[in-house]
């Protein structure tokens, strides 16, 4: 198992968890400015059943990047990985963008090691195409609940299948470029929501790339 | 036949009125005398002073002069003895006179003088004198006239008389008031209070045996003058009518207190009776406020500058213990009740030492109070605290009224706005009913709903600004709050761990220990992270005076180091070299600073920026009659907004950003008269930000 964490005493504490529960942890240290892949090359290196890999390595020069991306990557290659992260308010936005492609952030204090096959396994299915019911994609009906035009555009989109009465942020990156500039408070999109999850950081949006028309007055 | 030297008369005028130009300034000469003599009393008065033939006489209660003193001292001009005298005899004052030409430019203010001294020393003795000008004027040399010591009995207590008679100069209107302003300020404030007066130990014939008490009763200056009555009541009153407000405190025979704000006349405002049981002697504590500008004083008789320079001398709460004076309370530098503290933490509504003057009279008839072996202040035992909680109740009780009574005056005031606002657009109506056109009625209007427009939108701007700043206010009292909170939990865990440590077995402790030192060292990064808000919070960094900027920027670094230790980033100081002090607060400075590093520290991990080495520098120099702020890092400089916008509220390139860190630079920049700037050098991508002070 490896650990990747920019702080040394952050990092120690994770595998001092591990090594309680008997598993062999292991670490990768250097910096890697903004190569991501030869941090991931790093980690493969160690031939690890299991990566765990948190999201700030700015703070002590590790890298450039944030770990979301060794774990997209890491889990693109079928090495089952998983996320630890403060979820800071930036960061939420942020992680909703890649959530689609990372099966597992867990909140650093909610870490536990009794959970690691959990983990493991919420991952591994992901990989071999068997999501499990709450990472499972559904085509659903969003509307567009408000768009805050800034120097970052926010959108707040409500999934009724989801939550009928709960807006959640919607990365502009996760609705289709020709449909950006088309939305507006009102509109509704199709795409692929995780519904069946219960908590809002782990919704997805993914192939949102449709213009819905609106819904018969029973469903909204 | 020997030579030497032979003075002319004319050196006289020479040596006394032409060096010492203002009448005033000699009789307060020998006024100033007569405190140095242990006088606890002197009267100047001026007889017909204004039509050129009137009299002024100095009469003290001092310790006189013997034959001797007077020959060889009050008789010789130019030799300043002040340096050389140590403290008085019974009260050991420092010497305020010098016994040179300003005594000499007075006397010669008439044609005749006449002196009459009566020396403790020698009881039943008086020394006397005459010089008469004209003779010296008539004279070829100085040397050629003689001035006869006579001394008769008499009955009269100890103390001198000098009597100017014949007065040449007209005195006028302004000089007698700038006499009694400087009487004033060689007085003791209560000493010549009628109001004090009954406190103080009269001093007879009856007592010239008796050796004078050590500690010095004061010494009251008084002036008498039937021409000027209006500036006669000024000294013997001094300026307490003049006070906006006055604190009055009472502990009565019950150890009860009450509480009273009375008005410059002396009525009462407000008023508590405090059935909280204190356990001080029984005393009275007044304190006059002073609202010190212009707009208080346009309907007084006194200035504010006479009154300021008033209150620099005698500021402050002063103690007298059974009718005299206990110091150091209320002298200078004396801040025993902790006013200026009390202000700088909390200023509206609370006065200072330079803003104030107070007495606090007690019975110490049962001796509850001790002063120390040196007679410098009381010990500071149960009584003496409790005296003191009764003064800062009353300060406190004051301030909480007048911060009400604010409140309540700047609500009326809004109401008020609300009504005129109406009521001028309903006159506006009827004014445009009567005088314009129909057919031009609009055009007006429409000139006046965009003149309405324009000021709603610098309305709403400036309230925008408001409200940002309130953010800002509540988000660092919340911060302060729980950093305080967070405190508490963390000492907690020191001891957590140590009761834990007990419970592992002995062969385990050393593997134990690995994760307790970890433990440990996240415990003390997080302290000092939550030591930086605590500290820059201080009170002591929001007061306005001169600040060393390099001081700060010392400090600010020593302060921020876990952080940016954390963060592998470097602070490098370049100061300047020689006078670095600008007027303003250490807040500020911190505020300008602070904002700068933060920014920097976040720019240092954007994403998909590298930069091996972090260095923050802040730097000071000299330009001129400038005095440069730099800070500079190779953050890699701004991108994402316009350089110009970079000032704006609520502008961030950041997605947690506030938007508020460049505003609070801009606007602590202004606050500290300097002009900011910024720059970014495309070349090493580092954003300059110089700020300039004048």
């Amino acid at each position: 198992m490896t650990v990747i964490d920019d702080d040394e005493d952050g990092c120690e504490e994770i595998m001092e968890i591990l090594r309680d529960f008997d598993f062999v942890p292991s670490t990768v240290n250097g910096s890697f400015d903004d190569r991501v892949g030869d941090l991931v090359e790093a980690i493969e290196a160690q031939d690890p059943n299991f990566v765990i890999c948190d999201n700030r390595l700015q703070a002590r020069q590790m890298a450039q990047f944030h770990g979301v991306e060794v774990v997209k990557e890491l889990v693109a290659r079928r090495r089952p990985a998983m996320l630890l992260t403060m979820y800071g308010s930036p960061d939420r936005l942020m992680l909703r963008r890649s959530r689609f492609d990372v099966p597992v952030i867990v909140h650093r204090d909610a870490f536990d090691p009794e959970r690691i096959g959990e983990y493991f396994e919420t991952c591994w299915r992901e990989i071999v195409d068997d999501p499990v019911d709450a990472r499972r994609p559904h085509r659903s009906l969003i509307r567009i609940d408000s768009v805050t035009e800034g120097p970052v555009r926010q959108i707040d989109g409500v999934v009724p299948a989801w939550r009928p009465d709960h807006a959640v942020p919607i990365p502009i990156e996760c609705i289709a470029e020709e449909l950006r500039n088309r939305i507006t408070a009102g509109t509704y999109l199709l795409g692929d929501v995780n519904i069946g999850t219960k908590h809002e950081d782990e919704l997805f949006f993914h192939h949102v790339n449709e213009v819905a028309p609106p819904p018969s007055e029973g469903v909204r | 036949m020997s030579d030497g030297f032979r003075f002319s008369p004319d050196i006289l005028a020479r040596l006394g009125e032409e060096l010492v130009p203002d009448a005033d300034q000699g009789i307060v000469e020998l006024a100033k005398n007569a405190y140095d003599a242990d006088a606890t009393n002197c009267t100047v008065r001026l007889e017909a002073v204004h039509s050129g033939h009137g009299s002024i006489s100095i009469s003290d209660n001092g310790s006189g002069m013997s034959a001797d003193a007077i020959r060889g001292g009050w008789l010789v001009i130019g030799r300043s003895s002040k340096q050389q005298k140590p403290a008085t005899e019974i009260y050991k004052r420092v010497p305020a006179g010098d016994k040179g030409l300003g005594r000499l430019a007075a006397l010669r203010l008439g044609d005749r003088v006449e002196l009459r001294t009566r020396p403790l020393a020698e009881p039943g003795v008086e020394h006397r004198l005459v010089i008469d000008w004209t003779a010296f004027a008539a004279a070829e040399h100085v040397e050629d006239v003689s001035i006869d010591v006579e001394t008769v009995d008499t009955d009269l207590s100890h103390g001198t008389d000098i009597l100017i008679q014949r007065v040449s100069d007209k005195f006028g209107r302004s000089a007698v008031n700038k006499l009694a302003r400087s009487l004033l300020l060689l007085s003791d404030p209560f000493g010549n209070s009628a109001e004090f007066s009954q406190d103080r130990p009269a001093r007879g014939p009856a007592e010239e045996d008796e050796p004078p008490a050590r500690s010095d009763p004061g010494f009251s200056a008084r002036l008498e003058t039937p021409e000027f009555s209006d500036l006669e009541a000024k000294v013997n009153n001094a300026y307490f009518s003049d006070a906006q407000y006055r604190i009055h405190a009472e502990v009565d025979a019950q150890a009860k207190v009450t509480f009273q704000l009375l008005d410059w006349k002396g009525g009462t405002l407000h008023e508590m009776i405090d059935s909280a049981a204190y356990d001080a002697p029984l005393m009275t504590f007044d304190l006059w406020v002073f609202i010190l500008d212009a707009q208080s004083f346009s309907t007084r008789s006194s200035t504010v500058g006479e009154v300021r320079e008033w209150l620099t001398e005698v500021g402050g709460v002063h103690i007298y213990e059974d009718g005299i004076r206990v110091p150091p309370y209320g002298g200078a530098g004396d801040d025993w009740l902790e006013m200026n503290l009390r202000r700088v933490r909390s200023p509206e509504g609370r006065p200072s030492t330079n803003t104030s003057i107070g007495v606090l009279r007690l019975s110490n008839v049962a001796g509850i109070l001790s002063q120390k072996t040196d007679r410098n202040g009381y010990i500071e035992n149960e009584a003496f605290q409790e005296l003191r909680r009764v003064c800062t109740d009353a300060l406190e009780w004051s301030a909480k009224i007048q911060i009400r009574e604010r409140d309540e005056r700047r609500q009326a005031e809004k109401e008020a706005i609300a009504r005129s606002t109406s009521t001028a657009k309903t006159k506006l109506n009827t004014v445009l009913d009567r005088s314009v056109k129909s057919t031009e009625r609009r055009k007006v209007e429409k000139a006046i709903d965009q003149l309405v427009k324009d000021s709603g939108v610098e309305n709403r701007s400036l309230r925008e600004e408001l409200q940002l700043y309130r953010s800002l206010a509540t988000a660092g009292m919340t911060s302060a709050v729980l950093m305080h909170e967070i405190g508490r939990p963390l000492s907690m865990i020191d001891k957590a761990i140590d009761s834990l440590r007990r419970l592992i077995p002995t062969e385990k402790h050393a593997e134990a220990d690995q994760r307790i030192a970890r433990l440990g060292r996240v415990k003390q990064r997080l302290s000092s992270f939550i030591s930086i808000p605590l500290t820059l919070l201080a009170k002591r960094k929001r007061r306005s005076g001169r600040v060393d900027v390099n001081e700060c920027l010392t400090e600010l670094k020593s302060l921020l180091e876990p952080v940016t230790e954390f963060f592998r980033a470097e602070v490098e100081l370049d100061l300047a070299a020689g006078y670095a002090v600008i007027n303003g607060s250490a807040a500020l400075i911190d505020g300008i600073c602070l904002n700068l590093v933060m920014n920097a520290l976040n720019a240092f991990q954007r994403v998909g920026y590298s930069q091996p080495q972090r260095i923050i520098r802040l730097q000071t120099r000299q330009e001129g009659a400038h005095l440069i702020l730099a800070v500079e890092d190779n953050a890699g400089g701004i991108d994402g907004v316009e350089i110009s916008e970079i000032w704006l509220p609520g502008v961030t390139t950041s997605q947690d950003g506030t938007g508020f860190g460049l505003t609070i630079v801009r606007d602590s920049v202004t606050d500290l008269g300097g002009v900011s700037m910024s720059s970014v050098n495309p070349n090493s991508g580092a954003p300059a930000s110089p700020l300039v002070f004048r």
